[in-house]
């Protein structure tokens, strides 16, 4: 038994898995990204990105039902030994970058808003170290932290979004298409290659037991997580205005500094800083894992805590690698439309199509 | 055993981490301000005054009683190139580091605001330590001489005074608080202008300078700030709102017209006015009145020039009716509702001509106009400034006096017979 395969996990972990793994990009520059690409019609990206990612994973779900098994191996089988070090490889790509970017991320924003005076290396040490630690706790006592997270994660969430609705204007998010039906395509693929996140599901799926336990963690994991992104966008853009909201460096912060209900009750910015401080560790933590995992199995390694070390430390010093952080929003604004986004969309496909072809019969509900 | 160890050292890690202490001052090593007030200079300097607080006298005048020969704030000018270039010289003349998270109020001068506040107003959403809930003023005449005369009687700390007039603006609407994140996203938008409250010196010799006599049926005329009859109190007086085409400070309204403003804004909480009674003109009937519903706003795009409708509810109380007439009936009552919407009706229509002769779209209707469009592009092409311009208005008031106040009837003085 490889220590690194996980023992069981329910509907809950599984939820706060999903939630976890594609919900940091609200607290980080993305919405504002979204509304560059879109302008006023950027929230409404968010539709079809959800649709469409959650899509994919329930063709994951189909092929699971009819070969079980995790990714690697079902890819494996569908697909040849080749096609499955492919896969591994670009999903290992997927996940060690989004821990690189978050680390990177979320380090600046710190130094941005909390700790000004620190020193950037230390700060990208803290966020990568603290998850590389976590680690060690493993990947289910991580989800079952990230579970207990979750109501606060929501309420701090809709206590900002209903704390500034006297800012709300609505009409700021019309004209209804933004920059054009054309603005609309990249940021629906970045949001897309954002959920490349999700794939940590279907590495995780014999952990999961059944189809529907997976099902259920994609519609209310990234289904509450789509939904929240998709309010934080619009509401983003009904206080600031297309034109504001894109000069935006960090588009929640802001959000929360605007907060000012009478002389006493302002200033509540400083508790967000701790949440997302909590959920970017957590999203790392997690994307690291997701990494380690497949570059175990891909290897044929009996176990992943002897790379833990050197993996933190390489996400720490490639994290460091960008001159600034607006050289961050480019090199996402390549990676998830055009690298991540298609490869989320052809694997599941092909995965799909290999199942109606070699008439996979469902076996039972237990991956 | 080796993990237990490993816990034990996180903790230590955390628990000295988390403390908070990572850049941290000492409250006794900082210097806090209050307001910053921008002037022009010469050559194109900024003349920025800061106004800081001094707790110490605060907590003198709090555990002893004492300190009131002391003042509770200190004003320090200085001329720079620039806002940064100014807090490090702060930073210079002070002994303590120069703090701005706990900036209220910003007083830009009028010389500075015509010139344009572009180049000032940078640094405000950018740097971390100002908030867009800081609140904005332009200054009719210089913002150093404002911060000089400022003298509130009733509030020791500047931040406090600076808090309660923006929440007493409920009170009357003749001005309009504005922050930061307001004008600012005003400034950037598609449509509509950016305003500040407005606030001047006034001399306090008692002579009344109306700018506009009233509308007709109303008692009360028109002023700007630092022009109303008044003798005593605190020099300083916020009245009306300087309004700004781009970065521009091209004009100013009055009382009335801000008021018009807060109507059509929804905006407009509560407020007493003095109207004509409708039957012995020379007395006034006192109506405490509010917006009875959200104003209804339609910008029809379809004739050669805009035409906006404007439907306007107001909900009235009386609070005086001096000469024992019986408006509280329902006869009579219809006329004194016609006389309050013909008044404010006329202030609305004096308030859009001279915004419109200014060319500036203080109400944002343009924001009306943003469902009628597909993209962006659409919108900005069809070029909204300059179309308000060509706009015409049709404006309708209508008011339900509901309340008659703690009497239900007025019985005539008795007179001799």
């Amino acid at each position: 038994m490889d220590d690194y395969n996980s023992g069981r996990m329910g509907m809950s972990e599984g939820i706060a898995l999903a939630f976890i793994v594609t919900f940091p990009p609200v607290f980080l520059s993305h919405p504002s990204t979204l509304v560059t690409s879109a302008g006023s019609g950027a929230w409404l990206t968010g539709i079809p990105a959800g649709f469409i990612s959650g899509a994919l994973m329930f063709m994951m779900t189909y092929v699971l039902a009819r070969y079980p098994g995790d990714l690697i191996s079902i890819t494996e089988q569908l697909l040849g030994q080749m096609l499955a070090y492919v896969v591994g490889l670009f999903y290992f790509i997927v996940l060690f970058s989004f821990a690189i970017l978050w680390a990177r991320e979320f380090a600046e924003n710190t130094l941005l808003t909390a700790l000004p005076y620190a020193d950037f290396p230390f700060v990208v040490a803290c966020y990568t170290l603290s998850a590389g630690f976590i680690l060690f706790a493993g990947i289910e006592n991580i989800c079952r932290a990230t579970y207990i997270l979750l109501p606060f994660i929501i309420g701090g969430i809709a206590m900002v979004l209903t704390g500034i609705v006297p800012l709300d204007r609505p009409y700021n998010l019309l004209p209804w298409q933004g920059n054009g039906l054309f603005s609309l395509i990249k940021p629906t693929l970045s949001l897309i290659g954002l959920s490349g996140g999700l794939s940590i599901l279907t590495l995780l799926a014999p952990a999961f037991q059944s189809v529907k336990t997976m099902k259920g963690a994609v519609i209310f994991g990234y289904g509450g997580s789509a939904v929240i992104r998709i309010l934080s966008i619009a509401t983003f853009t009904m206080v600031f205005g297309a034109n504001v909201a894109k000069e935006k460096t960090l588009p929640f912060y802001e959000m929360a500094r605007l907060i000012y209900i009478n002389r006493y009750l302002q200033r509540f910015e400083a508790i967000f800083i701790l949440l997302w401080v909590m959920v970017g560790i957590l999203a790392i933590a997690i994307s690291l894992y997701g990494a380690l995992f497949i570059t175990a199995k891909l290897f044929k390694l009996p176990t992943i805590k002897p790379l833990l070390p050197a993996m933190t430390l390489i996400i720490a010093q490639v994290a460091m690698i960008p001159p600034d952080s607006n050289s961050i929003s480019v090199i996402e604004s390549i990676l998830y439309p055009y690298v991540f986004a298609p490869g989320i969309i052809i694997i599941p496909s092909a995965l799909l199509i290999a199942v109606i072809v070699k008439g996979g019969k469902k076996q039972c509900t237990h991956v | 055993m080796y993990s237990r160890v490993v816990l034990l050292l996180l903790l230590l890690v955390v628990s000295i981490t988390l403390i908070g202490c990572n850049g941290a001052h000492e409250t006794d090593e900082t210097s806090w301000v209050i307001s910053i007030g921008l002037d022009k200079g010469d050559n194109g300097d900024l003349v920025v005054s800061y106004r800081l607080a001094v707790p110490l006298v605060l907590a003198a005048g709090e555990a002893a009683g004492g300190g009131k020969d002391k003042k509770p704030s200190i004003i320090i000018t200085i001329t720079a190139p620039t806002l940064a270039e100014a807090r490090n010289l702060l930073n210079v003349a002070e002994s303590r580091a120069v703090n701005l998270s706990h900036v209220t109020a910003i007083v830009i001068g009028e010389n500075l605001a015509r010139a344009g506040v572009q180049d000032a107003i940078g640094a405000l959403t950018r740097f971390r330590e100002f908030r867009g809930s800081m609140f904005l003023f332009v200054c009719r005449g210089s913002a150093k001489d404002m911060f000089e005369h400022n003298s509130p009687q009733l509030d020791i700390l500047a931040s406090r005074w600076v808090e309660n007039i923006t929440q007493s603006s409920d009170e009357t609407s003749f001005y309009l608080p504005t922050n930061l994140h307001k004008f600012y996203t005003q400034l950037k938008d598609d449509t509509g202008s950016p305003y500040m409250m407005a606030i001047a010196i006034n001399p306090l010799t008692g002579q009344n300078k109306p700018v506009e006599n009233p509308v007709v049926g109303a008692k009360s005329p028109e002023y700007l700030a630092g022009d109303i009859s008044r003798k005593g109190g605190n020099p300083v007086e916020p009245i009306g709102m300087g309004i700004f085409k781009e970065d521009k400070l091209v004009g100013y309204l009055g009382t009335e017209e801000t008021r018009a403003v807060a109507i059509l804004s929804d905006n407009y909480p509560r407020g007493f006015i003095s109207i004509d009674d409708p039957f012995l003109p020379k007395h006034a009937v006192n109506i405490f009145f509010r917006n009875g519903r959200k104003p209804k706003i339609h910008v029809d795009l379809g004739g050669e020039t805009p035409v906006i409708r404007i439907s306007v509810f107001l909900e009235g109380e009386l609070s005086s009716i001096p000469t024992g007439i019986m408006y509280e009936s329902q006869e009579y009552k219809t006329l004194l509702e016609a006389e309050l919407s013909n008044v404010i009706r006329e202030q609305i229509i004096n308030m859009l001509i001279h915004s419109q002769s200014l060319g500036v779209d203080v109400i944002d209707f343009g924001y009306f106009i943003r469902p009628k469009f597909s993209t962006t592009q659409e919108l900005v092409s069809y070029g909204w400034d300059r179309r308000f311009r060509q706009a015409t208005f049709n404006v309708e008031v209508t008011t339900g006096i509901r309340r008659t106040g703690l009497m239900n009837k007025t019985s005539p003085i008795r007179r001799e017979q």
